[in-house]
């Protein structure tokens, strides 16, 4: 408490500074238009290669536009549309899926590996790097490496027959029930050290003498896991949730590179779908009509992580 | 420098910008710009071009390359905004959405019916670079599905070329039983080479009962579901994966890994096109590979070799300079048969009196050709890339173990729309 209220002193003097020179005087016109000078580039910039295309985007989801032709104005017809269409509930399904197994499984292997190194000081750093390292490798390089491992003729299956594990060799990216499973394991499988160092974080922020008393309380591990590490974790944790759920949502090179969203659709996801509806099959209305769904999705999940982050706070 | 000056000097600048901005993008009368697909080796239109300069002292001609996908969205977006290039590659006749029968639906394409070499367009490919009375696309090069081998591959596994459907099964069945596969194949990336197989099919199965099919369907004349050679085609695509004809994993492969199998010679086949040759010799260049009918009916009589323009050239009707554009495509067409052989190609527009050809690594489809035993590409008549892909779907959903063909059908049906899309 005490330290809290420390931490807020110098917020709250710079604010009577902040009213004190207000009632000093209004600042002159000129001198209020200085900020906006300096963020006015920036804005420009930010507006023309952001917000319009975007506002434009929302715009067209409520035509028939061929990106050719002059658009027509269809209103919610193309959101009824993907909703009917046989393919749209496969497509919500598979992003679905692979959401809630990304969320869960990127954001259990991330606090696994925080909690492991934890207990590794000596290791600690070069194993922390090799974890983290497939972070930074561009997803789509990832993707490209693990279609070749995942491969009928790879080198897993070939790993797996030299094992006297033939049985267990599957065409992984070919069969429907292993094709969605092996996107998430390679979304998990690079991420999750990114997620690990978001709980390492989390974890150097539980204070030492919680933990002591926690040891001088007899809590073992489990029950020190559950009832300390835990609840102390949470921001970080809303934080992982609310990233990886982000991510997962708007999910796209991975599935391009590893499946193409075949086996015949079998693992198209949201994104997949809007690249191709445009791309391929040059339907931009109806295309920008699922990417504007897919915003909402996301602005929902994250200001649902959002609430939930507040209502930790209080 | 005062108020009044400065706004005046800013004006100065802002004026070339504004004009060059504004401007409706007619070229110069001199200049002439192209935008092809990039990655092609031997790419014909770099001596063209060259040989056009020479020919057009004083005109300036910028060839501008790009990827396939990225080339054909780009120029999508040209042709939106209203400042296209002068001549554009794209595919002829339907199939993609920025494919030639696509842009001509909306009335974005030059109509080159005036050009010397529209005439000696043939009859099959009218429908294609055309509406069958105005010409909209110069079709550069021709390609036909056949099967691909090697002919010492074979020999080695003292299997001989099959002639007909059914001994494609028993040698598929032979094959397997050596641990072998009969064909490459992929399901994965919008169909791959499933399409191939089934349109080879098709030819012999739907076409050489109705060599029409194509024209009656766009008319809305017939469906998918209710031609029984579709059926049939469909059957027989099934029977061949029974038999083993092709990788337990196939449905997932990628091409790259399907055309690995075929140089290492796990794979003894592959059902594509000619111009794919190259996708199946880069797993190994020193490959000398022919190429036989594939044989999609028991009776010789029937077997038919699908065959239509591979690459087209437009010029989009608010193209800068439409007049120079023309004169290139005439240019282009006078030397088409010297220019196809800078990439083994094969002219479209047959040169003299000859019929449509194949390259000579092709030559045992040429007697097919010759009796005009020929069926369209499919999908070039089919004006919505969807059907394409339910129908890969379709395909793919068979290597994955499903036995009703007739959804598949009835998808393709359900996708087909009076306009491309």
């Amino acid at each position: 408490m005490v330290t809290s209220v420390r931490r807020r002193k110098p917020h709250l003097e710079a604010a009577a500074g902040v009213r004190r020179t207000a009632g000093a005087g209004r600042a002159a016109p000129s001198t209020r238009r200085v900020p906006w000078v300096f963020v006015a580039p920036a804005g420009a910039l930010c507006s023309a290669i952001l917000l319009g295309p975007s506002l434009l985007g929302a715009f067209y989801a409520f035509t028939e536009w061929d990106g050719l032709t002059a658009p027509r104005w269809v209103g919610l017809g193309n959101f009824a549309e993907f909703f009917t269409r046989p393919e749209g509930a496969g497509v919500l399904a598979h992003t679905l899926v692979i959401v809630i197994c990304y969320v869960a499984g990127v954001n259990t292997v991330g606090l696994g590996l925080a909690l492991g190194l934890e207990r590794t000081p000596r290791t600690r750093n070069v194993l922390r790097t090799l974890f983290f390292l497939p972070a930074v490798v561009s997803p789509l390089v990832v993707a490209y490496v693990w279609k070749f491992i995942l491969d009928t003729h790879g080198p897993l299956n070939a790993a797996l027959e030299a094992l006297g594990l033939g049985a267990a060799a599957q065409p992984w990216l070919a069969k429907p029930e292993t094709a969605l499973p092996a996107i998430v394991c390679v979304m998990v499988w690079q991420f999750s050290g990114y997620h690990m160092l978001i709980y390492m974080a989390g974890l150097q922020g539980i204070q030492a003498q919680i933990r002591e008393a926690a040891m001088v309380d007899g809590a073992g591990p489990w029950r020190f896991f559950w009832h300390i590490v835990l609840p102390q974790l949470r921001p970080a944790i809303t934080i992982g949730v609310a990233l990886s759920t982000i991510l997962s949502f708007t999910l796209f090179d991975q599935v391009m590179a590893l499946t193409g969203g075949g086996p015949s659709g079998k693992t198209e996801t949201l994104g997949t779908y809007v690249y191709k509806q445009a791309f391929v099959n040059g339907q931009y209305g109806y295309s920008a009509a699922v990417a504007l769904l897919l915003v909402g999705v996301v602005c929902v999940a994250a200001a649902g992580q959002l609430r939930a982050l507040r209502t930790e706070d209080s | 420098m005062s108020r009044g000056s400065r706004i005046l000097a800013c004006g100065a600048l802002a004026l070339p910008l504004l004009v060059t901005g504004c401007g409706n993008g007619a070229g110069d009368a001199d200049t002439l710009e192209i935008s092809t697909i990039s990655g092609a080796p031997n790419d014909p239109i770099d001596t063209v071009v060259r040989e056009f300069r020479a020919a057009n002292p004083g005109v300036t001609v910028t060839v501008k390359k790009a990827p396939f996908d990225q080339h054909l969205q780009g120029m999508r977006r040209r042709l939106s905004t209203g400042r296209p290039p002068d001549v554009v590659t794209t595919l002829p006749g339907y199939g993609e959405s920025s494919a030639s029968a696509s842009l001509a639906d909306r009335d974005l394409l030059l109509d080159l019916s005036a050009s010397p070499w529209t005439r000696e367009i043939l009859e099959a490919d009218r429908r294609i670079t055309g509406d069958g009375t105005r010409t909209f696309v110069y079709p550069v090069s021709s390609q036909a599905i056949g099967t691909f081998y090697d002919p010492a591959v074979l020999d080695r596994e003292r299997v001989s070329v099959p002639t007909t459907f059914s001994q494609v099964l028993t040698l598929c069945r032979t094959l397997a039983g050596r641990g072998k596969v009969a064909f490459a194949m992929t399901g994965q990336e919008g169909g791959g080479l499933t399409v191939f197989v089934a349109f080879a099919l098709a030819a012999s199965d739907v076409f050489a009962d109705d060599p029409r099919f194509g024209e009656r369907r766009l008319a809305g004349g017939t469906t998918f579901a209710d031609t029984a050679g579709w059926r049939r085609a469909m059957e027989r695509f099934q029977q061949m994966k029974d038999a083993g004809c092709f990788d337990k994993g196939a449905a997932g492969s990628s091409r790259e890994a399907a055309a690995q199998s075929f140089a290492k010679g796990d794979a003894l086949m592959a059902v594509g096109t000619t111009v794919t040759l190259q996708l199946f010799q880069a797993g190994d260049p020193n490959l000398k590979l022919k190429m036989f009918p594939f044989p999609g009916s028991d009776d010789p009589a029937k077997v038919r070799i699908p065959i239509g323009p591979a690459v087209g050239l437009v010029v989009p009707k608010k193209a800068g300079n439409p007049g120079l554009a023309k004169r290139f495509l005439d240019f282009y067409a006078k030397g088409r048969e010297r220019y196809a052989r800078l990439d083994a190609s094969v002219p479209a527009i047959p040169v003299g009196a000859h019929g449509p050809d194949v390259p000579d690594y092709a030559e045992a489809l040429r007697p097919y050709l010759r009796a005009g035993k020929t069926a369209p590409i499919m999908d070039q008549h089919w004006p919505n890339p969807e059907v394409r892909t339910q129908y890969a779907n379709g395909l793919t959903e068979i290597l994955l173990g499903e036995k009703d063909q007739q959804p598949t059908l009835k998808a393709m049906d359900a996708a087909w729309t009076e306009q491309a899309p």
